[in-house]
């Protein structure tokens, strides 16, 4: 078990809101090993990206409440961790880079200066931080970056800070890179570059990368395992193979058939009835029951647990259940 | 005869003045811009953001005024007083963010009622809300939500708010300006199937904008490619997403990720799309372009017909550039 480089077990993250406690997450568990591109792909607020960030530790501290479960780190547990530990965790080992490049980045600064913010918190004199900072620009695919390291970030376009925060992600070297929805705010033709240069960058430093995303060409393009999230749970798990080729949730199913398939124009979409249930009201049993074509009586009742399908690739689903005639007898 | 029928459109923005008010810096959002649209066809219209494709639609709409060209609705030209009556009722609009795009202070009756009301069509309360019932259940919403705000709906259900709302005065043509953008990828295909059975059963056409080259391909039966505010490919769905005559479109329908893990592409379109208020001289895809000569440098390339009812803007369409 403790192989893995980060590997989470039944966390559980909730949040103190207004109208009560709310359950972002519910007993996730998923682990990278190093080198390796893992997809989370689920609509918004299936839990995505409150996993990654509570892996970070950036949740909010005074709402988010880690009520079960551990995240260890290459052996080491987190969530345990004070601030000033957990400062010297990110950048190094783990580092992040977010959806909207805009607002990731501070206005008033130069985008030099932040690059170098890291590298010097990690001590490194000015001008090596400088340095390296070009190289790092260079490496990302920016032109004339000795130009860029002084300009701001409302001079840059999207595709640009997209390339100066991968920039600053990689400025520490970390072991492991959370990219959460990378390529969102993006263009078609500026999102190929920016997969290209993450896919580059991966094999070049030998780093893990998690890459969250709604897009399930993304990830069929990137990754080599995927954590399907429905409702903060994760449904299915496998290879990236498995899960395209034979999905067995059948939320999974409905996602990819929400696909247009370019070679049978005229077939009609299925895709999936009704929408994600509220976080407050969550079915008592299978959390995609409600919209589910398939539901028997006992997924209303009872959380369906994991089952295996091949090595690697399991799903929670009761119409997996060896015993058939135990659940699709209460029909 | 068509619908509606766009010649030579073009739309200049000012974006600066000198001392006298007159023009200094001028943005062309929409560059000469020739598109049909035939009764009960949707036409898609691709492009990365920028292109103008958003423009184009409002520009035709009226709702910003065009700087030269015309427009005609059903043969007459739309500067007419009267046609101009019939077409703002008979086309109408749903837009990208189901969020912006209804007053948080209305009902959905309000909502959906305004034009019935701004039209005088339906003469009595009663009848009103006859009628938004009646449309409510067309877009699959209960006829409680009526009475409720805006705020009380998730994105697709305010989609459908502002589709009934289109709906309202039963026009011939719809434009979706990216219509699904802003929602989940299983809500999307909802949205997208009652788009197509609303067409089949009101015999619709719909300009359908979106930079989503797979699901336009889904829908249209033609597509239109935009760049830089021109439109640089024209022709039948299937033959522009299979067999692209234009190295742009090539590219574009390259860089869209495929949801299949055993055929993974690494081609990339380098550079980035230039500044509108300087746009390249010559061909405006030369610089990002694998084919570009010393000719697409100088010369612009028209839209010319490359047959099959194809058209495309480059000097060497139909080459492979990828």
């Amino acid at each position: 078990m403790n192989d893995h480089l980060l590997s989470i077990d039944n966390l559980s993250i909730s949040f103190r809101t207004y109208r009560g406690i709310l359950e972002a997450t519910h007993k996730v568990s998923l682990f990278v090993d190093a080198g390796e591109t893992v997809g989370i792909v689920g609509e918004s607020g299936c839990g995505k990206s409150v996993t990654a960030h509570a892996v970070m530790k950036l949740l909010p501290r005074d709402s988010a409440i880690y009520s079960s479960g551990r995240i260890s780190w290459d052996g080491r547990d987190i969530i345990s961790l004070d601030e000033g530990e957990m400062n010297r965790l990110r950048g190094r080992d783990m580092a992040m880079i977010f959806q909207d490049p805009m607002t990731a980045l501070n206005p008033v600064l130069t985008i030099g200066n932040q690059i170098e913010e890291g590298l010097r918190y990690h001590a490194m004199s000015r001008q090596e931080a400088e340095q390296k900072a070009l190289s790092l620009l260079q490496e990302v695919g920016i032109t004339s970056p000795e130009r860029r390291l002084h300009q701001y970030p409302h001079e840059l376009s999207g595709g640009m800070r997209q390339r100066c925060l991968i920039a600053m992600a990689l400025s520490c070297e970390p072991r492991l890179l959370f990219a959460d929805e990378p390529t969102t705010a993006l263009d078609v033709t500026t999102e190929a570059q920016v997969l290209q240069l993450l896919r580059t960058l991966q094999q070049k430093h030998q780093m893990a990368v998690v890459l969250i995303s709604h897009n399930l060409g993304v990830i069929a393009q990137m990754c080599r395992r995927v954590y399907v999230m429905y409702a903060g749970v994760v449904v299915e798990t496998g290879r990236v193979e498995d899960i395209f080729d034979h999905p067995a949730h059948p939320y999974t199913k409905g996602l990819l058939a929400s696909l247009p398939d370019p070679a049978h124009k005229d077939k009609v979409l299925t895709g999936i009835a009704g929408q994600a249930p509220d976080l407050f009201h969550m079915p008592r049993g299978c959390r995609f029951y409600p919209r589910c074509s398939h539901a028997m009586r006992i997924c209303a009742r009872t959380v369906p647990p994991a089952y295996e399908q091949e090595t690697g690739h399991t799903a929670a689903c009761w119409l997996l259940c060896p015993e058939r005639e135990v659940c699709h007898g209460s029909h | 005869m068509a619908l509606i029928d766009v010649h030579h459109l073009t739309k200049q923005f000012i974006v600066r003045t000198d001392w006298l008010g007159r023009p200094r810096t001028v943005l062309t959002a929409v560059h000469d811009v020739s598109l049909t649209i035939h009764s009960g066809e949707t036409v898609g219209l691709v492009g990365e953001s920028g292109c103008g494709k958003s423009t184009f639609a409002r520009t035709v709409l009226g709702l910003y005024k065009k700087t030269s060209g015309t427009v005609l609705f059903k043969g007459k030209d739309v500067e007419n007083p009267d046609t101009a009556d019939a077409f703002h009722r008979q086309v109408q609009m749903i837009f990208q963010d189901p969020y912006a795009s209804l007053d948080p202070r209305m009902t959905v009756e309000d909502i959906i009622g305004e034009p019935l009301r701004n039209y005088g069509i339906c003469s009595s309360p009663s009848q009103l809300r006859q009628r938004v019932a009646q449309l409510l259940d067309e877009v699959d919403l209960t006829r409680e939500a009526a009475q409720r705000y805006p705020h009380e709906f998730s994105g697709g259900q305010r989609q459908r708010v502002g589709i009934a709302r289109a709906l309202a005065l039963e026009p011939d043509c719809i434009f979706c300006d990216e219509p699904i953008s802003a929602l989940d990828v299983s809500v999307q295909v909802q949205i997208v199937n009652m788009l197509q059975r609303l067409q089949k059963e009101r015999n619709l056409a719909y300009l359908f904008i979106a930079h989503d080259l797979a699901m336009v391909h889904h829908l249209s039966r033609r597509i239109g490619v935009m760049y830089l505010g021109r439109l640089v490919e024209l022709g039948d769905g299937d033959a522009v997403y299979h067999r692209p005559l234009h190295p742009y479109t090539q590219a574009l329908i390259a860089a869209v990720p495929v949801p299949d893990p055993h055929c993974r592409r690494q081609v990339c379109l380098s550079g980035e799309v230039p500044s509108p208020l300087d746009p390249p001289a010559g061909c405006v895809f030369h610089p990002r372009c694998p084919l570009a000569d010393e000719r697409c440098r100088s010369e612009v390339p028209v839209l010319r017909d490359m047959g099959a009812g194809r058209m495309a803007a480059c000097h060497h369409a139909g080459k492979e550039a990828l």
